[in-house]
């Protein structure tokens, strides 16, 4: 981590004496930046303080130094932003991730795009979704977002399960504050739905009732796609791996699995992963996504499924790290799960072109990929220096010429 | 110093070389003048249209005629576009040829001095040149390719060039002025990026892009596109001395994804089409584990498009899929531009032999010069002086008006151009086969 040079702090003194408290969590000048613009917008727009901008000030500040001390930003902002809805966030709920957001678009955009280029059938049933472990309930409120938009003929019903209370209460304001906000339908309301329940229990037939009654499922079980973002850090890794603003405030129930007396297996961290899959065979899903830590853990998931006799295959996230372990039943027309080019891509790239501008773009390339120049642009201001030197010597030039003349 | 002589502007635009026009209208020095009524028959060359010009008229208008015939037999959208983007060609075109005509008819019937009609003719000559003249306009109006983006709404962007803070300051003036312009036309605007920094002498700004949702209004601010200078005694000057800066303005076509059929020449978009297997999406992240171990709030994303090397980064949005939206947009409307540069910078330079197009970025197009109170533009040539007036957005529109007109000559020469070079392709291709 490079370190910042006084001149740097000093600058912000000035003008902006609330950033160097956001630079301690943010650590790079550009994204502290980025920080202090959406708390001062989000103050901005409180009502509260329209008309009292010494108290607007007061609260930004407050916000700043909460946010110094860890807090993250987005229960500081109450909001962050899934995809085309927004999810509310508040201690007790995990904030959602952007690596759930890319799997959520892969699974519905890829389903869509399947349907509109007819290699599968338009669905005449519901489709029936199972969101396990929801939390704050992003994945449900994001895949009724993207399923809304596709029309399906049926419809579909989405079912969202977890075990904390806050979270599901949270998740159900989250719905009412989308479809205030239009981006959710009023029917929504009716298609979504957030159920209490422990899938730790040895005994889940109470919970398979409720789901059943939730979906209308008589004889037939089948539901289309249960999709599931369940605790997956080991105790271990919680000390070693996450980050301390995680470890601080966010819940620990929702990061690292329970161990149970009756449940304890060689990996704590792959607890749930046998217990959704008994879940999909219960109702007899046709496809299963699951979130994994990556890596190992996605090998381990992928071999349990396989000896459950489920058609898997591994995504990778934008970060290149194996985060998505998709299961299909055999000869289900889910099988376009497998699609290994929508992972991140290899490129190829002309190396004369792009020799400084393709490099991997990570934390510590932030200030620079703030001060990048496009090659238009660098274009643009050599020919600007070019003009300007052109136009010093006209003007010379002139000079001596008028002289002359005298 | 050489004073050069009044010259006519009609005669110039018609067979002037190329390299003659532009220095004259850039010093203010061509006027208009109108044409005396009657000339006599040696002048006549400059009455008719370029050769080259007629040729392309006569293409266009046969191509015409297929396609109406091919539309009589079988209706189809896309043959009826295109017929109806040539239709004025072709009816310019027979006017003036009828005109052309019957000024010949006219001229043998007054030479025929024992014919009683020879006075009459001779009356009827003048208004069959103006005709001829009206018509000649109007044809090389119709033949000129409209911009392919012209009926797109645009993006602008605003940056300071050389000049240190003193730019930062006059960047502003030209955000306000902009704002102002478009607030008295009543477009919608939308600031996409503001970013302001406080300087000695008020708010500076060292980048602005906004976007224009009005539709055409890329026509009418493309001309705007290029390096604006700025003459006059800063805020931050202690001695009193005039300074020169610059700010560098970007006029970009706002291209989405639903805007169908194209414009003259094209069937549809064929520049700002990307292959998304050429363009690499790059997202912001920290190193480790990732997931649930982190709870970063970063969210830029940077597009890079590796056939070009055009790069865009934004991190404005907390949402990662808006940022990425954003991006592609802009992303599309820089490549799309700089293929279009090419595409026409190719032609010209066929043309020309010489590889320097002049009028791309590099030249100033505009002066303020707040110590003359004086707005210059150096295209067109023409000046305004009332600079506060100006600044607050009145008198922009006709400054463009006049731009506008220059462009079409230059345009004119582009399509030459590209004629020329079609010519010679088939040239080479006759002979190849010989």
């Amino acid at each position: 981590m490079p370190r910042l040079s006084i001149e740097v702090l000093r600058s912000f003194s000035n003008r902006r004496p609330l950033v160097p408290l956001l630079l301690r969590q943010a650590r790079s000048v550009g994204q502290a930046y980025s920080e202090y613009r959406w708390l001062r917008e989000f103050v901005l727009s409180l009502p509260q303080f329209k008309n009292s901008p010494y108290n607007r000030y007061q609260y930004l500040k407050l916000l700043c130094r909460r946010r110094a001390l860890g807090v993250p930003l987005q229960y500081l902002l109450k909001t962050q932003p899934f995809g085309e809805v927004d999810i509310l966030c508040a201690k007790g709920a995990l904030i959602p991730r952007p690596e759930t957001e890319e799997t959520v678009f892969r699974v519905f955009e890829g389903l869509q795009a399947q349907i509109s280029s007819k290699n599968i059938p338009r669905p005449e049933k519901q489709l029936r979704v199972l969101d396990l472990c929801t939390g704050p309930g992003s994945i449900s409120l994001l895949a009724a977002n993207l399923l809304q938009k596709s029309n399906l003929p049926a419809g579909f019903r989405i079912l969202g399960v977890d075990v904390s209370e806050k979270a599901l209460k949270l998740a159900q304001r989250s719905l009412e504050y989308n479809v205030t906000k239009n981006s959710l339908q009023k029917t929504t309301r009716e298609h979504v739905g957030f159920l209490k329940g422990d899938l730790l229990t040895s005994n889940r037939t109470q919970l398979y009732e409720k789901i059943s009654s939730f979906f209308g499922l008589k004889d037939d079980k089948t539901l289309g796609i249960v999709i599931s973002n369940p605790p997956y850090i080991s105790p271990t890794g919680y000390w070693k791996e996450t980050a301390r603003s995680v470890r601080l405030f966010e819940p620990k129930l929702a990061l690292v699995p329970l161990a149970t007396h009756n449940l304890v297996s060689e990996y704590q961290e792959d607890l749930f992963y046998p217990i959704v899959e008994d879940v999909a065979q219960y109702f007899q899903a046709k496809a299963l996504v699951l979130e994994t830590g990556g890596g190992e853990q996605s090998e381990r998931v992928q071999a349990m499924l396989k000896t459950k006799g489920w058609e898997t295959s591994i995504w990778t996230d934008f970060a290149g790290i194996q985060r998505n372990v998709v299961a299909w039943q055999k000869n289900s027309e889910w099988k376009w799960l497998r699609e290994p080019e929508n992972d991140f891509p290899v490129y190829q790239f002309n190396p004369e072109i792009c020799q400084n501008i393709v490099q991997p773009f990570t934390e510590s390339q932030v200030d620079r990929a703030e001060l990048f120049t496009c090659e238009l642009c660098k274009k643009q201001e050599e020919d600007i220096a070019r003009a300007n030197e052109e136009r010093a010597k006209a003007e010379i030039e002139a000079e001596a010429l008028l002289e002359r003349t005298r | 110093m050489i004073r050069p002589q009044w010259v006519c502007r009609h005669c110039l635009s018609r067979i002037r070389p190329v390299w003659f026009l532009r220095p004259l209208a850039a010093q203010n020095i061509v006027k208009r003048e109108f044409h005396a009524s009657v000339r006599s028959s040696q002048q006549d060359e400059d009455l008719f249209l370029n050769e080259s010009l007629l040729k392309r008229a006569k293409q266009l208008s046969t191509e015409h005629d297929t396609l109406e015939k091919q539309l009589i037999e079988s209706f189809d959208t896309r043959v009826a576009a295109r017929a109806g983007h040539l239709r004025p060609v072709s009816e310019a075109l027979k006017q003036y040829e009828e005109a052309v005509e019957n000024l010949e008819l006219l001229r043998s019937m007054a030479e025929d001095t024992n014919s009683p009609l020879s006075s009459m003719a001779a009356d009827d000559i003048p208004p069959t040149i103006d005709s001829i003249r009206s018509t000649s306009a109007a044809l090389t109006t119709a033949l000129v390719p409209r911009n392919q983006f012209a009926s797109y709404p645009c993006t602008i962007e605003i940056r300071p060039g050389t000049g240190g803070s003193e730019a930062t300051l006059f960047t502003n003036d030209l955000y306000k002025m902009y704002s102002s312009f478009f607030s008295l036309l009543r477009w919608q605007t939308n600031i996409i990026s503001y970013q302001t920094h406080n300087e000695v002498g008020g708010e500076g700004c060292s980048e602005l892009v906004m976007t224009v949702s009005t539709p055409e209004s890329y026509d009418l601010l493309r001309h705007e596109a290029g390096v604006h200078r700025v003459q006059r005694v800063p805020a931050t000057e202690s001695k009193g001395r005039t300074h020169t800066s610059t700010a560098t303005v970007m006029v970009l076509p706002k291209l989405g994804e639903d805007e169908g059929d194209f414009e003259h020449g094209t069937d549809e978009d064929p520049l700002a089409q990307l292959d998304m297997k050429e363009v690499r999406v790059d997202v912001m992240r920290a190193s480790g584990a990732g997931g649930q171990h982190v709870n970063r709030t970063e969210s830029a994303i940077r597009m890079t498009h590796m056939p070009t090397g055009i790069v865009v980064s934004i991190q404005d949005s907390r949402s990662q899929h808006k940022n990425r939206a954003t991006a592609m947009t802009i992303l599309k409307a820089k490549v799309a531009e700089k293929r279009r540069k090419e595409k026409e910078e190719e032609a010209l330079s066929m043309r020309r032999g010489v590889v320097k197009v002049g009028a791309g970025r590099s030249d100033k197009i505009r002066t303020y010069n707040y110590t003359q109170n004086r707005v210059t533009d150096h295209r067109s040539g023409e000046s305004n002086h009332d600079l506060p007036r100006f600044m607050n957005g009145e008198g922009i529109g006709a400054m463009i008006e006049g731009v506008k007109e220059w462009d079409m000559q230059r345009s004119v020469e582009v399509m030459l151009a590209m004629q020329e070079m079609e010519d010679e392709k088939k040239k080479q291709q006759q002979q190849q086969k010989k």
